[in-house]
């Protein structure tokens, strides 16, 4: 069977790819970051809550984890807004048909965000009062993040398939099917959920070194423990990695060994700071009053993790090499409203830094 | 067509109210109930009255636990649901809007976080610095409605923009600034609503009774302004209100009937937090959110269904079609031979073939079995007068997209169509037999196609000699298909009411 594409010119798109590309990738990365904290933090929560119930330093960390969780998952969905919004401009007519495919799967998403959310502002305000269950409500949690995930995942790895869709297809035209076939979506989720372990893991050492009024020992101890966390979640992420890579189609994975130049090179680079973050996060772990490790290492994570996105979507590109190409969309480019669009970013980064401002004074204030 | 389907039988219209009708209902409170907290806690701040401003606090919790989390996320839930059902209408908003979109976002963005700023910093920042928050919240959150008016407006009066393909034309449409008004004084009532929930669970009393009528002179102010825009709205529909009134489009009318009477209700209601505060309870703030958001749902269906039979007025019809399509996909050799997601691509296996024009043609709208389900519909009718009106489908009331397919595909959609329904019913009253057979296209009385004025018999007997006739009366009237015990009810219960009326009676 011919992949069914779609053509996606019924329309012309308002600006040449080149301009929406970009803010696609840097949007996305903005999302991926409070997602990982959002999906690293439940797990990691919940793991100690579970697990860990007898070490009170855990325990403290989990519930200063959920105090953040419902301002993380604001960002994260409003960070995620923007990247939707671009990523069905350039490559929506196989996004819909992918979303459809999954559909009752694809649509679950919404009630259990929901549900997911409300079960973090429960923690973060009734923590004393839900001891009893707070195994059941992080568990919970913590899972229906996890799905969420997983169905990002396929749907994200589903649209770069054509060439599989008709046949899945009239499998479950009523419910919508999952692509369990598709062997490398479990590294690839693996990849990801270990990336958001790791995240969290510099996120606990930022919480610990930001920790000015509290205990100082577990602060210490959260440095520590975050860096460990990172250290070990992105040890075994880097063969996983591998694992990842390899599971693609050899025609994709080729382009990261040479066959495009700026993926090959991105790939050594990423790897290379890989190497130096694991060492930058050692020596936070083992000094872990000298704040300047930590934030080299969020640092180098920040890069990694811009280079991931990067090659994201060099992959998407590989995948969908014989089908379609982004250059491929018409333009009738609106200069005006993108002109607008510059003039409203502008005007809120302002009023949102302003606010930051203000917070960050109240805080400073608070505590001297 | 170039998108799979995906065949829920809950029926996509409803699926899309559900989520957007509670989008709605939450994210103009959202606009309104921000710009509630602000004025009232300027009014405490001025009064220096401290229960007042102890309920802002606890009013602004509520807010953006119900506004932050169920408005946003539902928000975007819009989007994974319109990409679903319909895809190509999508992509068309898309790739118009997306910087429209966009400038949302960034409204969106500065609102979510200076309403976190907002109900996180209550006696933390200066009282002049928690104002200027509560604005920024207020003034993002009223312009990102501002900006998708303009592209919710754009899909029911889209105009200028059918020719000239110019986005602001597009956004500012003839029904924008009605719209605009109608959905900002919303707002303001929907404020008031919802301040009504927490001010009845106040402990002290005293204070609550004067939130309480405070709250329902909000209800009321937006009432007030919201109706009139209301009718400003109704003149610039893209169909004319006569139409509306002539029932030709029964789910338009049925909505505006249930708009008019619930916000009648909701009126009403509102008096009472005026009047007598004290008499109200708790349960009756329930009452009133219930009834306005029958109101705002039913206001919300007259849109949806005013736009009829396109998705995108005058762009794209609500089966996904563009009119010039028609004629590409009669050259192409039928809908299956076009439609991209079908394994039968063409008529040989009837039933199956069937099934899939069905799918590819009809589900947009219809399921079988839920809403606009076809199965409760096409009971006791038969094959060949469902094969009828799917050749007359522009001509139904509630204006459906004219059918796509070719012969054949017509007579196994038919065939198909036929097999779903109930091979044991039985029409037992000629009532039923108007009503299936006749009511799809005429009214009984009304300006639309009546028959007491279309209807030119003297007695019984012509009558029901009229009946089997009917097809060799004018192109558009399908031929009679039934059974001659069902023209004998049709005759009968047209009779009843046709010679009971006195001008007819003239007639005999």
């Amino acid at each position: 069977m011919e992949p069914i594409i779609t053509s996606p010119n019924t329309l012309p798109i308002p600006a040449p790819y080149w301009v929406i590309l970009p803010l696609l990738i840097l949007t996305f990365l903005v999302h991926l970051i409070f997602m990982n904290l959002l999906l690293g933090g439940t797990v990691l929560s919940a793991f100690n809550i579970i697990f860990k119930k007898n070490d009170p330093k855990k325990v403290h960390l989990s519930k200063k984890l959920f105090s953040f969780t419902p301002a993380v998952i604001a960002v994260a969905v409003n960070f995620g807004v923007a990247p939707l919004l671009f990523v069905q401009t350039l490559y929506g007519h196989l996004l819909y048909s992918s979303s459809i495919l999954m559909a009752i799967f694809w649509f679950s998403v919404i009630p259990l965000v929901i549900i997911g959310y409300y079960g973090t502002y429960l923690l973060k305000f009734k923590w004393d009062r839900v001891s009893n269950q707070r195994v059941l409500v992080t568990g919970v949690v913590s899972v229906i993040f996890m799905v969420i995930a997983f169905f990002f995942v396929n749907n994200m790895t589903l649209m770069l398939r054509p060439e599989q869709w008709y046949e899945h297809y009239f499998k479950s035209p009523s419910t919508g099917t999952l692509n369990w076939w598709d062997i490398q979506i479990y590294p690839r989720y693996l990849h990801i959920f270990l990336g958001a372990l790791a995240v969290t893991g510099v996120w606990t050492m930022i919480i610990g070194i930001r920790g000015k009024t509290g205990d100082r020992e577990w602060s210490e101890w959260a440095v520590k423990y975050g860096s460990k966390v990172f250290f070990y979640t992105t040890m075994i992420n880097i063969v996983i990695g591998f694992l990842f890579m390899f599971a693609n189609p050899k025609r994709v994975w080729m382009i990261f060994m040479g066959q495009n130049k700026l993926a090959t090179l991105l790939f050594i680079l990423s790897l290379v700071v890989a190497v130096k973050v694991l060492t930058t996060a050692r020596k936070a772990g083992k000094d872990p009053s000298n704040k300047k490790h930590v934030w080299n290492t969020a640092g180098e994570l920040l890069t990694i993790l811009l280079f991931m996105v990067i090659m994201r979507h060099q992959l998407r590109d590989a995948y969908l090499e014989p089908y379609f190409k982004i250059n491929q969309l018409e333009s009738a480019i609106q200069t005006e409203l993108f002109a607008v669009f510059i003039l409203m970013l502008i005007l809120g980064m302002i009023s949102l830094g302003w606010m930051i401002k203000v917070v960050l004074n109240m805080k400073q204030a608070e505590e001297t | 067509m170039n998108y799979p389907i995906w065949e829920m039988d809950l029926g996509f219209g409803l699926l899309i109210a559900m989520v957007a009708i509670t989008h709605v209902f939450i994210s103009h409170f959202a606009i309104g109930g921000g710009f509630f907290l602000i004025l009232t806690e300027y009014y405490a701040y001025i009064k220096k009255d401290n229960k007042i401003m102890q309920y802002v606090k606890l009013h602004s919790k509520f807010f953006a636990l119900v506004t932050l989390v169920f408005g946003a996320i539902s928000g975007v839930g819009i989007w994974f649901t319109i990409g679903l059902i319909n895809p190509a209408a999508t992509i068309a908003l898309i790739h118009t809007f997306v910087w429209a979109w966009a400038i949302e976002w960034v409204f969106f963005l500065v609102e979510v976080v200076a309403g976190v700023v907002y109900y996180t910093t209550w006696n933390r920042v200066s009282q002049k610095n928690h104002f200027i928050i509560g604005w920024i919240y207020f003034i993002t959150a009223f312009l990102s409605l501002v900006v998708i008016n303009g592209i919710l407006t754009f899909m029911l009066t889209p105009n200028v923009w059918l020719e000239t393909r110019n986005v602001w034309e597009g956004a500012f449409n003839v029904t924008f600034l009605p719209s605009l008004f109608t959905r900002t004084f919303i707002c303001v009532a929907l404020a008031g609503v919802y301040a009504l929930v927490t001010a009845s669970f106040m402990k002290d009393k005293e204070t609550g009774r004067k939130i309480i009528r405070y709250a329902g002179i909000w209800i009321l102010t937006g009432l007030a302004f919201a109706i009139p825009s209301m009718v400003w709205y109704y003149y610039n529909l893209p169909l004319d209100v006569t139409e509306i009134l002539s029932k030709r489009l029964p789910t338009t009318w049925n909505a505006s009937l249930a708009l008019a009477i619930s916000g009648g209700v909701l009126l009403i209601l509102s008096l009472i937090p005026i009047v007598v505060p004290k008499y109200f309870h708790k349960s009756m703030a329930f009452v009133l959110g219930f009834v306005a958001f029958i109101a705002f749902g039913s206001f919300e269906f007259v849109r949806e269904s005013a736009r009829k039979p396109y998705v995108i007025y005058g762009y794209m019809y609500v089966n996904s079609l563009r009119p010039e399509e028609y004629p590409v996909i009669k050259e192409t050799g039928g809908v299956l031979q076009y439609a991209k997601w079908v394994e039968n691509k063409d008529t040989t296996d009837r039933l199956a073939a069937g099934k899939e024009v069905f799918r590819v043609a009809c589900r947009n709208c219809h399921s079988i079995n839920g809403y606009k389900g076809l199965k409760k519909t096409l009971n006791g009718l038969n094959k060949d007068f469902i094969s009828e009106v799917i050749q007359r489908l522009e001509l139904l009331k509630g204006k459906m997209p004219p059918f796509p397919g070719n012969e054949s595909e017509r007579e196994v959609l038919a065939e198909y169509l036929h097999s779903i329904t109930e091979p044991d019913f039985k029409i037992s009253s000629g009532e039923e037999v108007f009503n299936k057979r006749c009511n799809i296209c005429h009214n009984k009385t009304g300006e639309y196609r009546n028959l007491n004025s279309l209807l030119n018999v003297h007695d019984r007997e012509s009558l029901l000699k009229r009946i089997p006739a009917l097809g060799s009366m004018q192109k558009k009237m399908a031929p009679w298909s039934g059974t001659d015990e069902e023209a004998r009810m049709l005759a009968e219960y047209i009779a009843s009411w046709y010679f009971g009326n006195e001008q007819n009676q003239e007639r005999r």
